[in-house]
């Protein structure tokens, strides 16, 4: 717990920065993504293009993730990256709005991907190091909290900038949120001290050591499988809904979209304290459960009111996935110092399984029709509430519930 | 010596480059393209315009062109709805059924289909081995208008 022995005058006000921090790197970062689509479209991008440019970011992210972690758990610098990272994301969006042509946007989106690898498992570092481990189920339930008001916050501004002035407006907006974004960041700790990091680094275990974990490798599987389960499942539904009510579907979509990160908000703090009370694994479980839940739901009705309802259950698994991923990452890796690299890892196992879902869902629902779509999803969200139950090992350090936390590794 | 020097090859180069240059002398030189000025109210492109109900409600943006064997535009594939990209639908929507006006809306496309036909029509997919279907208002339904 690097960051108790910096000054710190006021533990309330770094607190404060911290939900800042989230707000802003959740609205700069996945604010523009499903704006670029439409505003290619609109500059006269064939889809091909189109499609090409989003997939070039989608495998940039993937390459980016598990280096950039190991860089930050390299450096001691971790706020400076994350400065660094933030004005990535601003000059991506500031090129996607300066010109739309191909080269501008491949760098835009090479430029986001590896801000993004930098930014999600260096804010995660940065909280640990803020509270340390024992408050950590807490923060994190807090953090969650307020990047998906970020999230929600941001995609209703630019929807509304989108419509009433222009795409391009969207992006140049996006650009000024990076600014309060580094301002935020200002009232965190830099760094810990020098001898603490050089400490730190020695203790350090062997990547290989990390490699060989079997509860890393389970919980990859559980990522793996959650968003293999999760991803697709939104698109397709949208696409039900449009089939089945026409125009007034975009309302319609629009709800099931806020729903679930209205009810993040709402339930993170509390899964990150029933995470810490009760263990990670029941929690884990208990949230997974409500994915083949949801995705055979959707097999059987695609009543906008029950979508609506249903989705409901999207927030629950999403409120677990998002808190609990850094927690169990923080118990496998975060006393050998190999956390950041871990959470580029369980990332990848994570986008690795979206990028599957999307495209083997698509094809799914074109030869078998959407039902039989619904439901593969829905045994992919099985096999992940399984592994979790009955796979995967508690993680949580026995110390924590008890009040002394876990020595650093020696 | 197999290899000739660099300055035979550039020489042999440019003779035959010249060999080639009077070759189709006798038939004269071949004409020039031939440029004919349009007046931008005469045509345009469409991918990605904006298209529109007869009264102006934003219905979605023209993403592809499908022609028939003489290159005649047949159809446009239209993506429809959505929200943030979400429950978008791709429907192929006659040709016939399109207006390019260039006022009072110049750069939209203005769709005669209700939001109930283009509720009732396919989806267009581009790799499969059906043919695609065409959405058009009943009444325009000319003969070859439906099957491609």
């Amino acid at each position: 717990m690097p960051g108790r022995h910096l000054p710190a005058p006021h533990p309330a006000l770094r607190h404060r920065a911290l939900d800042a921090v989230n707000f802003f790197q959740a609205a700069v970062q996945s604010g523009f993504g499903p704006f670029i689509a439409v505003y290619l479209t609109a500059a006269h991008w064939t889809q091909q293009d189109i499609g090409f440019a989003l997939s070039f970011g989608t495998i940039a992210l993937m390459a980016c993730q598990v280096p950039c972690g190991a860089v930050i758990d390299a450096t001691r610098h971790r706020r400076f990256a994350l400065s660094l990272a933030t004005l990535g994301l601003g000059l991506s969006a500031l090129l996607m709005a300066a010109v739309p042509v191909l080269a501008s946007v491949l760098l835009s989106q090479a430029l986001h991907s590896l801000a993004t690898a930098v930014s999600l498992p260096a804010i995660a570092a940065l909280t640990l190091a803020l509270v340390g481990r024992r408050e950590l189920g807490e923060r994190m339930g807090r953090n969650a909290r307020w990047s998906s008001i970020g999230n929600g916050v941001a995609a209703a501004l630019m929807g509304w900038i989108g419509y009433s002035v222009s795409y391009r407006a969207v992006f140049v907006f996006t650009a000024l949120l990076s600014l309060p974004a580094l301002f935020s960041l200002l009232f965190l700790p830099s760094g810990p001290p020098l001898e603490r990091h050089r400490q730190h680094r020695a203790n350090r275990a062997p990547l290989a050591e990390m490699l060989a974990d079997h509860r890393l490798f389970i919980f990859t599987v559980c990522a793996f499988f959650f968003q293999l389960s999760n991803a697709a499942l939104l698109q397709l539904v949208g696409g039900e809904l449009t089939a089945g009510i026409g125009t007034g579907a975009n309302l319609v979509i629009a709800a099931a979209i806020v729903i679930p990160q209205v009810v993040v908000a709402a339930l993170s703090p509390l899964a990150g304290r029933l995470a810490t009370r009760l263990g990670r694994k029941r929690i884990l479980a208990l949230g997974f459960a409500a994915l083949p839940l949801r995705a055979a739901a959707f097999a059987l009705t695609a009543n906008p009111a029950l979508v609506l309802f249903l989705q409901i259950l999207d927030g629950v698994a999403g409120t677990v996935y998002g808190v609990l991923t850094p927690l169990i990452v923080a118990d496998i890796a975060g006393d050998k110092g190999r956390f950041n690299v871990t959470m580029g890892m369980v990332g990848l196992a994570g986008g690795v399984g979206a990028t599957l879902s999307t495209s083997l869902a698509g094809i799914i629902a074109d030869r078998d029709g959407t039902a039989l779509a619904f439901l593969a999803l829905a045994a992919a969200g099985l096999a992940a509430t399984l592994t979790a139950h009955f796979v995967m090992p508690e993680t949580a350090p026995e110390a924590l519930a008890g009040g002394e936390a876990p020595p650093a590794r020696a | 010596m197999r290899r000739a020097p660099p300055q035979v090859g550039l020489l042999g180069g440019a003779l035959s480059a010249l060999l080639l240059a009077q070759a189709p002398a006798p038939p004269p030189a071949p004409p020039p393209v031939e440029i004919h000025q349009v007046s931008p109210a005469e045509v345009k492109g469409v991918i990605g315009d904006e298209v529109v109900s007869p009264a102006g409600e934003s219905m979605g943006r023209i993403i592809d062109v499908l022609v028939d064997q003489e290159g005649r535009p047949r159809a446009a594939v239209i993506d429809f709805g959505g929200f943030l990209g979400i429950g978008n639908r791709r429907i192929a929507v006659d040709w016939k059924s399109l207006h390019f006006p260039s006022s009072p809306a110049p750069g939209k496309v203005i769709c005669d289909l209700t939001p109930d036909q283009i509720k009732a029509a396919p989806e267009y997919r581009e790799d499969t081995a059906r043919p695609p279907a065409i959405a058009a208002p009943a009444r325009a339904a000319a003969p070859g208008a439906s099957s491609p």
